[in-house]
């Protein structure tokens, strides 16, 4: 019934499924030691990945540095101590982005639905392959939104994730670190916190979610309420995120192709679902 | 409060698609639930014989479902829990097809669990979800809020979890494995508490399994020691104390397992992807004591899987399947393996409780037990999934039909245009076509007017009627889109073909009328999308093609205009954006990404479009909902803006008129994959109500004076002359001036009529109070009095819907020659509007489902059996009144029928009503306060009564005159709240109220009928002259080409039925004698 799109068809979820492992092997690299690491490779002479200026902000009459070594650690210096703090991520626990994770888990889902049938599998109608290309779609493109759009978190989320956790010696109580991926680049925000005391004349309104919190946002945790009183944000390019981005394209445009070519014929079949 | 619509579905020969991708049985093992891929669920029911036939279609879901599962304790609420790809969650009651719940999240659930821990938990118990998120949520089970989420150490994806009760252990615990094969376990007993303070919970116990893509895990309850993990490729055997390996299976090549469950101690049964399923036992090999007698661990006895039985399907291999297995032991004890297929067919094996294999070992197939599809019911019940106008193109080919593929309702007037498979455009009247349709009568459907529009060569793919909602086109332009890449645009009322628009881009999949604030040079114009994607701008007063922007790679989801720069956005389904300027026809900008997303977003008031939208009809009910009820102004604004600037026709002189809404609706539906489309009649029953209660008050005074009727005629016709002046002037704004005109005629009638002056002028201080300020009321008001016809045609066809015919003949007899009601030419599907976007309908099949007969000639439209218990619950909650209704009733008989409709519709009107009241308050009523809340209760509703209609006051002070509202009154109140508490639904008790009721009538006639049957006759006679008289004028004055068929209809009518029945007056003698 599908002759003409048959070879096309058969095919297809194989040069599909090629394209979406290549990129996947990229995606591989889950924690983000490793993905920081990794975009250091990708960067001009191998370490000018950051984004230097705005790792030095100028904020008032205190300054504040902050350094993300290249090395699976992030610095600090406080303003009050004018100390070079230095956390590294903890060996024994791994901190998996959960961008990262869910797409690599629907490009899974993806390759999976096509990799079901054998290779010797014909399909018998149009509209098989058009429901199968739209469930491989669907997974295709949530996983490129996952990598689009970062999760707008609360503060308290932030707060109470296992990223506060991961590093070697504790964050101070004062400090919220947030990671997440924006198109092709890697951020981190860093915010400093100061306690609102419970006296205190100011109106306590806690910020909703947001994937960039401002100064002046408050939130409520275990009890005590805090108030951002600086933001500092870091992003690199990582390179492979990049690939991965212009893979899920082109796999969804061939996806579409197919879906559109099945469609020109079952125009002219008059023809039935099943 | 809902709004109270009735819904009748009238389905085509086609079923609809309805791929299956999540199924179901219920506790009760009496109803099979299906979840499809075009996103609508569907209700089943399993006779004890192992017989299916569809029941319910549930309308809701914009996507495809991804799971079901229970949401209460079964024995108490039969609730069903669905989940979509697009993060909707709903609360079905499978019993009565009613949405309870509905909420949208952003996660999406691949499995549900119901867990209620009875003793330790408040409220209604949790949803335990996993699915393309970390580790599990909680979720309210009643308010489908989040409650809390499982955490564990390495958090991934769940796919597949279970909940083991454990006596030996006391604990109830949540088993998962995760997407990358690291089981999890939780317990979920002693950490109740911790989850309802909202702490943090982590996982147990957790152990990598090393298999990927796990489908299932299921724990063995009958040894309380295996656990059962299927993967895709094989499947494996866990001991649950220590989670060693006990066991591993592997598929054979090219299958795939989907699933499994636990039949009994050391029997498994496996389910693969493609329809299979294999039934092993598991054998005890005690080989690794004698291989490892000496090593320095714990002594492992291995088992080893044997091959009992196997099922199979023979064709159609190539679906994915969804199974289940039932192993309920409850009557009839049986244990169900169950299958869904993507082709939405249902198959069912009746597994052994002793599964064997054949002597010789090898094996054995266990052969079906039933298989069902829609399709199947909608072929067995052909005439109840005849299509609405296919007895039109009977006639005319004969048995062969043309498949309806796209349809459009102008409710203005009342015409239903149908684009068929072949490329024909047929319209025609709505409600007279619902009629022809639904009732028994052969003159109804010879006569129907309708006009069969030439011009595609192919399926009519989609149809737009311009004027309904911009007052801007041309009333007498209708658009119709075909495969063959042809837009034409149509005269409706000539048929005449205005202009075809050539696009060469494939089938035009769909129109749309530009927003209303967006005009291309003082134009209008409209948007049509095509296959290839593309998109053409056509300008319909110049008859040409603007723009045909054609670069879009995916399917176009919004479509929005620019009104300030003449810009076109289209939104693709990729996220991307394209900016075309319409006048030069060139690509602005193209965008993906953030700068879309706000492109987009900048202009948000303007006309947008969502080119899959599964299923239209939630939007579709929300668009009828808003001009029906909410009066808005604009909508007046627009009649009066368009008297000005079109006069030139004089065809649609009547548009303002009819503008008015209209009783009656009929809703296109299409659905998804397959073409074919089906209709649902809508009745609003309060506008009903209302427009009847102002024609029975005309209807008096004709009974009383041939003058007033004149009057009434006259001054109907003088208005409308002065509305042609007006129009004639272009003057806007004195159509007030002549309602106040047709006001005073009204009450100067009124004033003349004695008898009927005082419950007028109440009702009509009451109108005035309230629509004070709009005079669209007062002009409704008037029009009233020109749909009475069309009102009383509505209501009676609603009545003959809900009657029970066929169960009493002398009642159908009763009905059919003293109250004119038509009987149904089959059993209809009745729909129920559950949410503001929920409905369901019942399927062809519901008959054999609810009642259990299968006498396949008889018409039979009871249904449940349980209608007639309510019914005679009824009678004895009502007894009261019977005495001092025979009063009313009498004169009900001696003057005439339709007093009797009115009275029997404003009852079900009133029942209809209660039942939507506020759940809140039916809760109330459980509590101990009982007579107290349902005190408060009959105030609420007192007052929402008062506020919303004067006529039910009114109304019951004519009939059962002097009536002390307290007892009687709360009695029924409390039966009917005590019914909807056991989730009757609202249909059965609406028909056993109305059996009730005609009995009731029928007694009181038996009485009389001695007496008075040669004066009734004669009284009936005179009456449905008089009826005759007046709805001929009424039509004349209506639609002008409608006249001739209404009076041979009218005419034929009454002959007709006596012809048809001659037991009627063979029973009636009887009675007589």
């Amino acid at each position: 019934m599908v002759r003409p799109a048959c070879l096309l068809i058969h095919q297809m979820p194989f040069s599909l499924s090629f394209v979406l492992t290549s990129s996947l092997k990229r995606a591989e690299v889950l924690v983000v030691p490793e993905l920081l690491s990794a975009a250091c490779q990708g960067g001009v002479g191998g370490r000018t990945g950051w984004d230097w200026q705005s790792l030095c902000l100028a904020c008032g009459d205190c300054l504040l540095s902050c350094f993300v070594s290249f090395f699976k650690d992030v610095n600090l210096k406080m303003p009050r101590s004018n100390q070079l703090l230095h956390f590294a991520f903890r060996e024994d626990k791994q901190w998996k982005l959960q961008q990262i994770q869910d797409a690599r888990n629907h490009v899974n889902q993806a390759i999976y639905l096509l990799m079901k049938r054998d290779v010797s599998y014909h399909f018998k109608t149009g509209s098989e392959v058009l429901k199968l290309m739209d469930a491989v779609m669907l997974q295709l493109s949530r996983a490129r939104n996952r990598l689009t759009t970062p999760a707008t978190l609360t503060l308290p989320e932030i707060a109470s994730s296992g990223l506060t956790r991961m590093f070697a010696p504790a964050l101070p109580p004062d400090i919220l670190v947030n990671f997440y991926i924006n198109l092709n680049k890697l951020c981190l925000t860093i915010y400093q916190l100061h306690v609102l005391q419970p006296s205190t004349t100011k109106n306590f309104k806690p910020a909703g979610g947001s994937i960039l919190h401002n100064p002046g946002a408050m939130f409520e945790f275990g009890n005590q309420r805090y108030e951002v009183s600086h933001v500092h944000k870091v992003e690199c390019v990582v390179p492979w995120l990049n690939d991965a981005l212009v893979f899920f394209t082109v796999s969804l445009q061939l996806c579409q192709q197919l879906k559109d070519k099945i469609s020109v014929f079952s125009s002219y079949w008059n023809y039935k679902p099943y | 409060m809902n709004v109270p619509v009735q819904a009748v579905a009238v389905w085509g020969k086609i079923a609809p698609s309805h791929s299956i991708t999540a199924i179901m049985i219920t506790d009760d093992q009496q109803t099979i639930v299906t979840g499809s891929q075009e996103g609508q669920i569907c209700l089943w029911d399993l006779s004890s014989e192992l017989k299916i036939s569809s029941k319910e279609i549930l309308f809701g879901h914009t996507a495809s479902v991804t799971c079901l599962a229970k949401a209460r304790e079964f024995e108490k609420q039969p609730y069903v829990v669905s989940a979509t790809e697009n993060g909707e969650m709903c609360v079905w009651n499978v019993a009565s097809g009613q949405c309870i719940e509905n909420a949208k999240l952003p996660y999406r659930h691949t499995a549900i669990y119901y867990y209620h821990c009875s003793f330790r938990m408040t409220g209604e118990g949790w949803l335990l979800c996993c699915g393309e998120y970390q580790d599990v949520l909680i979720i309210d089970a009643k308010t489908l809020g989040v409650l809390h989420a499982l955490s564990s150490q390495s958090s991934d994806w769940i796919n597949c979890m279970c909940i083991v009760h454990s006596a030996r252990i006391q604990e109830d615990s949540l088993v998962a494995v995760s997407i990358t094969g690291v089981l999890k376990v939780w317990e979920l007993s002693s950490s109740l508490t911790s989850i309802q303070e909202r702490q943090g919970v982590c996982e147990k116990e957790s152990k990598s399994l090393d298999c990927l893509n796990c489908q299932a895990i299921r724990f063995c309850t009958y040894t309380e020691r295996l656990l059962l993990v299927v993967s895709s490729i094989c499947w494996q055997v866990y001991d649950y104390c220590d989670f060693s390996l006990l066991c591993t299976e592997f598929s054979k090549s090219g299958q795939c397992f989907a699933g499994g469950e636990v039949l009994a101690a050391y029997r498994l049964i496996i389910w693969t992807e493609d329809g299979y399923s294999y039934i092993y036992q598991l054998l005890n090999s005690g080989l690794s004591k004698s291989i490892y007698p000496a090593d320095g661990k714990v002594l492992k006895e291995t088992v080893y899987p044997h091959l009992l039985c196997f099922t199979g399907l023979k064709e159609n291999k190539n679906f994915p399947f969804v199974m289940g297995f039932l192993n309920e032991r409850k009557e009839p004890f049986y244990k169900i393996l169950f299958s869904g297929e993507a082709s939405g067919r249902i198959t069912l094996w009746h597994v052994p409780d002793v599964p064997a294999s054949m002597f010789d070992g090898s094996p054995k197939e266990i052969p079906t037990a039933a298989i069902w599809s829609l399709q199947d019911n909608f072929d067995k019940n052909l005439s109840m999934s005849e299509g609405i106008i296919d007895h039109l193109c009977a006639s005319k080919y004969g048995i062969e039909n043309a498949v309806v593929t796209s349809s459009v309702y102008i409710p203005s007037l009342d015409k239903l245009v149908c684009g068929c498979e072949n490329g024909e455009i047929f319209v025609t009247l709505g409600l007279k076509s619902a009629r022809a349709r639904l009732l028994e009568n052969v003159s109804l459907k010879g006569n129907l007017s309708h006009k069969v529009l030439n011009g595609h060569s192919s399926r009519v793919t989609c149809l737009l009627y311009p004027h309904d909602k911009s007052v801007k086109f041309d009333p007498s332009w209708l658009l119709s889109g075909g495969q063959d890449s042809v837009v034409i645009c149509w005269n409706i009322f000539t048929g005449e073909i205005l202009h075809q628009f050539i696009l060469q881009a494939g089938p035009v999949t769909e129109l749309l009328r530009s927003p209303e604030n967006f005009k291309f040079k003082d134009h209008s114009i409209v948007c049509c999308v095509c296959n290839d994607h593309s998109v053409a701008i056509l300008h319909l007063q110049k008859r040409e093609c603007l723009l045909h922007a054609r670069k879009h790679l995916f399917p176009v989801k919004k479509i929005k205009f620019d009104p300030v720069e003449n810009l076109l956005i289209v939104g693709c389904e990729d996220d991307s954006v394209y900016v075309w300027e319409i006048e030069t026809g060139t690509l602005e900008r193209h965008e993906t990404g953030e700068i879309a997303k706000a492109i987009l977003s900048s202009i948000e008031d303007s006309e947008y479009l969502v080119a899959d939208a599964l299923l239209p009809i939630s939007q579709e009910l929300k668009r009828n909902k808003n001009p029906e009820y909410k009066s808005s102004s604009s909508y007046k604004l627009g009649t009066v803006s368009y008297n000005l600037t079109h006069t030139e026709k004089s065809s649609d002189k009547m548009m303002d008129n009819s503008l008015i809404r209209q009783p009656f609706t009929v809703l296109p539906v299409k659905t998804k994959w397959n073409s074919a489309n089906f209709h649902i009649l809508l009745f609003d029953l309060e506008k009903l109500v209302e427009l009847l209660l102002s024609s029975q008050l005309c209807g008096l005074k004709s009974s009383n004076s041939f003058h007033n009727l004149d009057t009434t005629e006259r001054a109907k016709s003088t208005t409308e002359k002065r509305a042609l002046t007006l129009k004639r002037n272009k003057t806007a704004g004195s159509i007030s001036t002549v309602d106040g005109q047709v006001d005073a005629v009204c009450a100067n009638q009124v004033s003349g009529d004695t008898n009927a002056v005082r419950s007028l002028e109440e009702s009509g201080g009451i109108k005035r109070q309230k629509k004070m300020k709009s005079s669209r009321k007062t002009r409704m008001q008037s029009s009233g009095n020109i749909d009475v016809d069309i009102a009383t045609d509505t209501a009676k066809l609603l009545l003959s819907c809900l009657l029970p015919w066929g169960v009493d003949k002398e009642i159908d007899n009763l009905c059919v020659r003293h109250l004119d009601i038509l009987r149904l030419q089959c059993p209809v599907s009745f729909g129920l509007v559950s949410n503001e976007n929920h409905v369901s309908l019942m399927l062809p099949g519901w008959k054999c489902a609810g009642c259990g007969v299968l006498e396949e000639h008889t018409l039979s439209n009871l249904f449940s059996k349980r209608v007639f218990d309510l019914s005679n619950k009824y009678l004895a909650a009502t007894e009261g009144q019977t005495e001092k209704k025979d009063g009313p009733v009498n004169n009900v008989y001696g003057a005439k029928g339709s007093e009797t409709v009115l009275f029997l519709f404003n009852r079900i009107a009133l029942i209809n009503r209660i039942i939507n009241m506020p759940s809140a308050d039916t809760s109330e009523i459980e509590s101990p306060h009982r007579s107290e809340s349902v005190h408060d209760k009959w105030r609420n509703m007192e007052a929402a009564m008062s506020s919303f209609s004067s006529f039910y006051e009114e109304l019951s002070s004519k009939t059962s005159k002097r009536h002390s509202p307290d007892f009687r009154r709360v009695s029924l109140l409390k039966l009917i709240c005590c019914w909807s508490d056991q989730s009757i639904k609202i249909i059965e008790a609406l028909q056993a109220v109305l059996l009730a009721e005609i009995q009731r009538t029928m007694k009181t006639l038996r009485k009389t009928a001695v007496y008075r049957e040669p004066l009734a006759i004669v009284e009936n006679g005179n009456v449905s002259a008089l009826k005759h008289d007046k709805s001929s004028n009424s039509a004349n004055f209506q639609d002008v080409e409608d006249v001739p068929d209404r009076c041979v209809l009218e005419e034929s009518e009454s002959p007709d039925d006596m012809k048809a029945h001659p037991w009627i007056s063979k029973v009636c003698s009887c009675k007589v004698c």
